[in-house]
């Protein structure tokens, strides 16, 4: 069982691979980490934390866009273009398929959440090399006279690259060692101190809104699917705004009696909404990274979001189990 | 042109690529010109300020609240450096945006910072930016730079002492605060002139440092508790010649003129002596207690209160030396006030230890006078040249360079003789490094030394037009001008050189 | 021997949802959501037989074959395989399934594509290894395994979905209109295929609304129209032997030789200078073919034709129909 399992898993991951999509999205977040550095030369101070702050708000967002939009498609494609009919007559459950679909997008999220983390840490050990004195020697490039200084510009040329490769080699190394390179004394490693820890919470947090993407995707259509696995994400993103405003609601007021009609909707709405939303500000700890805080994962918190995964899955192979494929 | 065109393909693409490229070029030109027309808007920001509520703020961003924080920073950072101008010209809108920023991200330290820098010291309203200080130390428990700001707002911006009271409370509270910091709280009792307040702290920092062994840092303490002690016995004396200016309408001459009942009555207050005695006795006591930081108040109270004497007529100086009336300031002090300090009482009562101070100040100008004269001219001064810092010292005797000098061959020495007599113990009136000078000295011999105590001096004065046909003497020859700057009193404390200067503008 | 299929009063009814996408808008739909796309069907087949599903589009027969295969949950009825109900996974691991018009994940190439599918058998990788070229060989595609199933033809995906389902060896192998979209040629291999299938052991259960590649290898077939069994048995039962007409194709010959046999003939289709006359009668075809020949005319063909099986599908359902129509005019007259 587990066998077959993890043969849908990976060709899941296959399937996502071999999507262009991802690939958008990758060089979409290598921009925005770019980018990110471009910005933070605007600061005048905290420049590391923008930089910082930017980069794992990138990986995140690109992780939900690939939870989101490859999530939706997946159970979907297999079903539209009957894919799933040959999968389904082979020996396995179709709870199987289900569960091998969520841990091969898991996996693809969890590959390319690492590997976007590996591009941010070579970004920003590059950026502590390069604003070295080091640098400023080599970039003269002009010499006293005015001509161009050949031997500075390989000078600053093979200092960027050899910078690029140290960044690159030590950012790897940074998601091999569990965020721990650290201890290998490697210069300006503190820049990315907490970083894998972020990620690794992008990462649960991601498995349980793919866990929505593909409940949905397992009885509705793309679109659908999309809007309201986003809808789930905002819910969840925001569920304690939304008691604190159903409470303060109450409070204004002065009591549930003295709630209109359509307050009345709106409170239980909200208070059952974020009751039943998953938690997702348990893993937003982007901004503790930021201030180079420490990141606090707590057991209960995974415990949370593992049982809340689970819960979403069961749903979903109870409504796949039940459905006539077209 | 189709004809001509057919089976070119290659031609044909080049051609469109050209069109597109001209296209192109057009609509860039076209923008460009746009831009201009829209010329420099100063404006721009003042709508970017006024941002909605931080609670919708907080609904919109879904959570990517500290990426939109950053956005706001690096727009508040634009919006500093195009003037932002507000439409009352007051600081209100600006601190809102601060307000909502760190309402966006509680933790965005750099924002309190600038908000206050913006704030507070472009704008002049303290009070706001202490406000956002005040947030952020509520909002960062583990972050000390809020709270020393807050201290550096309130105490030397906008002399609030209490303002700065709560900032020292809760920078106490941070456990990996740097020490110099926890012990502002000291340095802003002294600065309000709760001098028992002060003493109490340096007490218990005197015994935290004993216990942990760190000497280096209790004789700090130890050296900040003869400041203290000294100021309080300054401000006593202040108090007496001010009681005494009032009586006789003039000030007093001498220090003996303060010492009656009638304008210096006995004073509780500690000294030294009996505080170092104190601990001392309590060596033993302390060997069996654990280093550990809260010490029980009782021992504090208990070596307060061994410490505490009645103090009849002068005090003892902290550093075993006397305070008398420095006369040369005497004389000048009611004609250029606007010369002397005098926030901090009168600038005449006064030590050797300060008097010292004023020689060592001198003593190193010169010798940055004489090294700079060297760079420029690769050469020593003449005695001509350096004629304008042989002045008359204010221990009794006058600066000397010798050009030439076994002590060091290279730049000579720069000296004074009134301080080489007291260092030699040649003069031991003033008891510095010397025997204890007689309390009240036989023959009208005063405390304050004088250039007319030593023959050598008088005459070397006579000759320089220090001392008057009438005996009179001068701080420098002709009253007319005195450059009295170098007799105001010295720095007297480190603290305000250690506070580092508000971040930099940008 | 027990039957390897078992169908008892299988049905299916398809009920739509209120609200729902149609054509890409958004409907209400209150009355018809009923579909009865089969109605209490029972069959058996036993081993080794090739079974045939057959009936015009929309008769139900995929229906039919995705309540076997597990896909579609029956309204009422069941269905056993090998004495086993229909979700067991060990039923599974003995079939093989070839859907209609198959689609699989495009960005595999051939070889993976099979590798995959063998892993969801639970099929080792040594025996994978092993199994894997065979297949491809034995559906012609080893030149082709190295290729995403992107570049395959709709022919190629064919041969791939037979490959797919005869990767484990299966005791019955379920084809659905396994020879849809194939040229002659491939129709021909499909048709060795499922006859060596048979020789195998194998019992082989296809659907199919071409008639006459059903005619040359069923051993037994059901006929379904519209949700309904109409006919069920063994196809020599179903077909009477004796000869139905007599087919005589000719040309080059004189007008009034045509014009006799055109007399003669049941039925008559004339091309320019080619022609086709059907006879009821066997001395009347002698008589034509001898007059054709006499004439030194050229003779094409001459066939005696037995009903086939499309006939004897088209008389069943004209049947039908016919008996339908009467019974609704009765109903509009009473």
């Amino acid at each position: 069982m587990a066998g077959k399992i993890a043969a849908i898993a990976l060709n899941t991951f296959k399937e996502a691979v071999r999507n262009r999509v991802l690939y958008v999205l990758l060089f979409f977040s290598v921009v925005i980490m770019l980018g990110a550095w471009v910005a933070s030369t605007l600061s005048i101070d905290d420049e590391t934390k923008i930089v910082r702050d930017l980069g794992a708000g990138a990986i995140n967002f690109i992780a939900l866009l690939i939870a989101v939009f490859v999530g939706i498609g997946l159970v979907y494609n297999d079903l539209d273009k009957k894919t799933i009919y040959t999968i389904i007559s082979k020996p396995i459950s179709r709870w199987h398929f289900l569960v091998g679909k969520y841990l091969g997008l898991l996996l693809t999220i969890a590959v390319n959440v690492l590997f976007m983390t590996w591009i941010f840490c070579a970004v920003l050990y590059l950026r502590g090399y390069l604003a070295g004195d080091v640098m400023y020697e080599a970039l003269y490039f002009v010499d006293d006279e005015g001509y161009l200084n050949y031997r500075g510009v390989f000078a600053h040329l093979f200092y960027l690259v050899w910078s690029a490769v140290k960044a690159l080699v030590f950012g790897l190394l940074h998601v091999v060692m569990f965020g721990m390179e650290g201890v290998l004394g490697i210069p300006g490693a503190a820049a990315t101190q907490g970083l894998f820890m972020t990620s690794v919470l992008t990462i649960l947090e991601m498995a349980i809104i793919t866990a929505f993407a593909v409940l949905f995707s397992s009885f509705s259509s793309p679109t659908l699917s999309a809007f309201m696995t986003v809808i789930v994400f905002i819910i969840g993103r925001l569920n304690q705004e939304l008691y604190l405003f159903a409470d303060t609601m109450v409070q204004r007021a002065g009591g549930m009696e003295a709630l209109g009609g359509g307050q009345v909707v709106a409170y239980y709405f909200s208070v059952v909404a974020a009751h039943l939303s998953p938690n997702l500000a348990v893993f937003n700890q982007r901004r503790e990274l930021a201030e180079f805080q420490d990141i606090q994962l707590g057991v209960m918190d995974i415990s949370y979001g593992i049982a809340y995964t689970a819960m979403i899955l069961t749903i979903a192979a109870i409504v796949f189990n039940r459905r006539n494929f077209k | 042109m189709s004809r001509l065109l057919e089976g070119k393909r290659g031609l044909r693409d080049a051609l469109l690529g050209v069109l597109v490229l001209v296209l192109l070029a057009g609509a860039v030109l076209y923008q460009n010109r746009r831009f201009e027309d829209l010329g420099f808007r100063v404006f721009i920001y003042e709508q970017r300020i006024n941002l909605p509520p931080s609670d919708v703020l907080r609904f919109a961003t879904l959570g990517y609240d500290s990426v939109y924080a950053n956005w706001l920073w690096l727009v508040s950072i634009q919006a500093f450096g195009s003037g932002w101008r507000t439409e009352d010209g007051t600081a209100g809108p600006i601190f809102n945006f601060f307000d909502t920023l760190t309402d966006v991200d509680p933790q965005f330290i750099s924002a309190y910072r600038f908000g206050n820098l913006v704030v507070g010291d472009q704008r002049g309203d303290y009070e706001l930016g202490r406000d956002l200080l005040r947030k952020g130390t509520l909002e960062n428990v583990r972050n000390y730079d809020l709270p020393y700001l807050g201290i550096y707002n309130a105490l030397w911006m906008a002399n609030e002492e209490a303002d700065a009271r709560w900032f020292a409370i809760m920078l106490r509270r941070m456990e990996h605060a740097p020490n110099f910091m926890l012990r502002l709280e000291e340095f802003i009792e002294r600065t309000a002139g709760r001098y028992e307040m002060a003493f109490e702290y340096n007490v218990r920092y005197w015994m935290d440092y004993h216990l942990a062994g760190n000497d280096v840092e209790r004789d700090l303490i130890e050296g900040r508790i003869q400041v203290l002690l000294d100021q309080w016995y300054k401000q006593e004396l202040t108090a007496s010649a001010e009681r005494y200016l009032e009586a006789h309408g003039e000030h007093p001459t001498e220090m003996e003129d303060l010492l009656t009942e009638e304008f210096m009555p006995a004073f509780e207050a500690p000294t030294f002596q009996s505080f170092r005695a104190a601990m001392d006795r309590r060596t033993q006591q302390f060997a069996g207690m654990p280093a550990r930081r809260e010490i029980p108040q009782e021992i504090v109270d208990e070596v307060i209160e061994d410490s505490t004497e009645t103090i009849v007529g002068l005090p003892p100086c902290p550093w075993g030396t006397w305070y008398f009336i420095h006369e040369p300031t005497r004389i000048a002090y009611p004609e250029r006030r606007d010369l002397f300090d005098d926030s901090k009482g009168f600038p005449y009562l006064t030590t050797a230890q300060g008097l010292m101070d004023i020689v060592n100040r001198h003593n190193m100008n010169a010798q940055e006078f004489i090294l700079d004269f060297y760079r420029e001219h690769e050469r020593r001064p003449t005695q001509e040249e350096i004629a304008h810092l042989l002045t008359r010292d204010p221990v009794g005797g006058h600066y000397v360079y010798q050009r030439e000098a076994e002590e060091s061959p290279t730049f000579g020495v720069f000296y004074s003789t009134g301080q080489r007599r007291l260092a030699d113990g040649a003069d031991p009136r003033m008891g510095v490094r010397g025997p204890d000078p007689h309390r009240f000295l036989p023959d009208g011999l005063r405390l304050a030394p004088r250039l007319s105590d030593f023959p050598e001096e008088e005459q070397w004065g006579r000759e320089h037009g220090y001392i008057l046909d009438d005996g009179t003497e001068l701080w420098e020859p002709g009253v007319t001008d005195p450059d009295l700057e170098m007799l105001l009193p010295p720095e007297d404390d480190e603290m305000p050189q250690e506070m580092p200067a508000p971040p930099p503008a940008p | 021997m027990a039957p390897v299929i078992e169908i008892n009063g299988l049905s299916k009814v398809y009920v739509r949802d209120v609200i729902g996408f149609e054509n890409g808008r958004l409907r209400v739909r209150l009355k018809d959501r009923r579909t009865v796309a089969l109605k209490p069907l029972d069959l058996t087949v036993e081993e080794g037989e090739i079974f045939g599903l057959l009936g015009p589009n929309g008769a139900g027969k995929t229906t039919a074959i995705k309540i076997l295969m597990g896909l579609h949950f029956p309204t009422s009825g069941d269905a056993r395989i090998m004495g086993r109900p229909l979700e067991d996974n060990s039923v599974k691991a003995k079939i093989g399934f070839l859907p209609e018009n198959p689609f699989f994940y495009d960005y595999l190439k051939g070889e993976e594509f099979l590798d995959y599918y063998g892993q969801l058998y639970g099929m080792d990788k040594a025996s994978r290894r092993r199994r894997i070229p065979e297949l491809l060989e034995t559906v012609g595609l080893s030149h082709a395994a190295q290729l995403p199933l992107r570049g395959y033809s709709k022919g190629m995906l064919q041969r791939a979905g037979l490959a797919q389902a005869l990767l484990n060896d299966p005791k019955v192998v379920f084809l659905d209109e396994p020879q849809s979209g194939l040229d002659p040629f491939g129709r021909k291999e499909v048709r060795d295929l499922i006859l060596s299938l048979r020789e195998q052991g194998k019992t082989v259960f296809f659907s199919s609304h071409i008639l006459q590649d059903a005619e040359m290898i069923c051993d037994r077939v059901a006929i379904l129209h519209q949700g309904e069994r109409i006919a069920v048995g063994a196809l020599s039962e179903m077909l009477s032997a004796k000869v139905k007409e007599y087919e005589v194709g000719f040309s080059d010959v004189p007008k009034e030789i045509v014009e006799k046999t055109k007399k003669g003939a049941a039925r008559f289709v004339e091309r320019p200078n080619e022609y086709l006359a059907v006879f009821d009668k066997e001395d009347e075809a002698r008589a034509a073919v001898r007059a054709i020949l006499d004439a030194n005319g050229m003779l094409e063909s001459f066939i005696a034709r037995k009903e086939t099986l499309e006939e004897y599908f088209i008389r069943e359902i004209e049947g039908k129909r016919e008996a339908e129509r009467a019974a609704l005019a009765n109903g509009g007259k009473s």
